[in-house]
């Protein structure tokens, strides 16, 4: 059993029961794999097809990591400054938003095109994701900014281009891609477990609790499952479907990587402009970045 | 690269004297280079007519190597500041 999908004309990703794999197509004469994928999925291959995806979208960004290379100091957790969390609390705010508001037209496509396996998936969705757009929100209540003024004036260029690619997705002629999307964004999110949390918290005021959005979409929420439920969904789908599916699970996925979305280097700026929106007095401890560390109270 | 390839199919099929150079394996980068085929130093081509005296050819795609393989974990915390919350 294989499944695989054409990256660019000079790369394919093929994916076995218990791998994923680069293929370069041959130039010349038979290569099975310059064809659209064909058949029924299944969920080994297509758990590997999509892991294959996320994978690659890293490696064009960041070359090879293997093994115990992985552990660099640079993937080491960080803990950044309560303005700069909340900064990127912003950026949940977004995407999660887009999830309530984009979610229930893409079931409606997928339930007015007869397709009701995916029309399921998407009422699941729906239900599980429910009130998880109100969590950044309180995060950020609960670190003293006025929270919805925050987040309405402050969009990360990374959850702007997310929420950019979900909206093409939902409204394209074929919404299957949204699945790719989902499966992308709950697959990266299992990839920040306890250390993560963690780190985060370390760099907070005592006793706040903003790290509700974070741990929801961690491997520490229920996202473990909900990808399970996305490769089930994926594997049951159409060749074509499923070629829509992955596509944009990639997509997603460089937008992941790609460093050109790190809008949050210049930290003072951010928290500048993060803390003009506090709403109480609390003390903040900018970043370790600058070069002398404040209390600032407003 | 289909489309070049298609063009040296029909040539062959219509010039015998093409069809000779093509198949031979000392003969047959050089003819590919006549298309402007770019071919890397260290490769070379060899072309076999499907179907003569009933033999057929099937091609087995190079094995993947583990160098090849992808997984993600590797990449988990590369982008510090990407927070995905679906």
């Amino acid at each position: 059993m294989l499944e695989w999908l054409e990256i660019s004309p000079e790369l394919t990703l093929v994916a076995t029961a218990t791998r994923a794999f680069r293929h370069v197509p041959q130039a010349f004469g038979v290569d099975p794999f310059r064809a659209p994928m064909l058949g029924a999925g299944a969920p080994e291959t297509t758990h590997w097809l999509l892991a294959g995806a996320i994978a690659e979208a890293g490696r064009a960004f960041h070359g090879w990591r293997t093994g115990t290379s992985s552990r660099t100091q640079e993937n080491e957790p960080v803990s950044p400054s309560a303005p700069h969390w909340a900064y990127r609390l912003a950026g949940y705010f977004h995407t999660t938003d887009a999830t309530r508001r984009l979610l229930p037209l893409v079931a409606r496509r997928f339930a007015a095109s007869g397709r009701r396996a995916l029309a399921s998936w998407a009422e699941q969705k729906i239900s599980e994701e429910a009130g998880h757009d109100q969590l950044a929100l309180r995060d950020l209540s609960e670190l003293g900014y006025r929270a919805r003024e925050l987040a309405s004036a402050l969009v990360p260029a990374r959850a702007a281009a997310w929420v950019a690619l979900f909206e093409q997705l939902a409204q394209a002629d074929d919404p299957a891609g949204c699945v790719g999307y989902a499966h992308a964004l709950e697959r990266l999110a299992l990839l920040r477990g306890p250390a993560e949390v963690s780190a985060i918290e370390q760099g907070l005021p005592q006793g706040v609790n903003a790290t509700r959005c974070l741990r929801v979409h961690s491997a520490l929420g229920s996202d473990p499952r909900h990808v399970r439920s996305n490769v089930l969904a994926t594997a049951a789908s159409s060749a074509d479907e499923r070629r829509a599916i992955v596509s944009a699970c990639h997509s997603a996925a460089r937008i992941y990587f790609d460093p050109a979305f790190d809008d949050d280097l210049d930290l003072r700026r951010i928290e500048a402009r993060v803390l003009a929106f506090q709403e109480h007095a609390r003390p903040v401890t900018l970043s370790r970045g600058n070069p002398n560390p404040i209390q600032v109270t407003k | 690269m289909n489309e070049t390839w298609l063009k040296i199919i029909t040539r062959a099929w219509n010039e015998p004297a093409f069809r000779v150079r093509l198949l031979d394996p000392k003969q047959t980068n050089d003819v590919l280079k006549e298309y402007h085929i770019d071919i890397p130093d260290g490769i070379s081509y060899e072309v076999l007519e499907d179907g003569v005296k009933g033999k057929h050819y099937l091609v087995l795609p190079p094995t993947p190597s583990d160098d090849g393989s992808l997984t993600i974990d590797n990449f988990g915390r590369t982008a510090q500041s990407g927070d995905p919350g679906f």
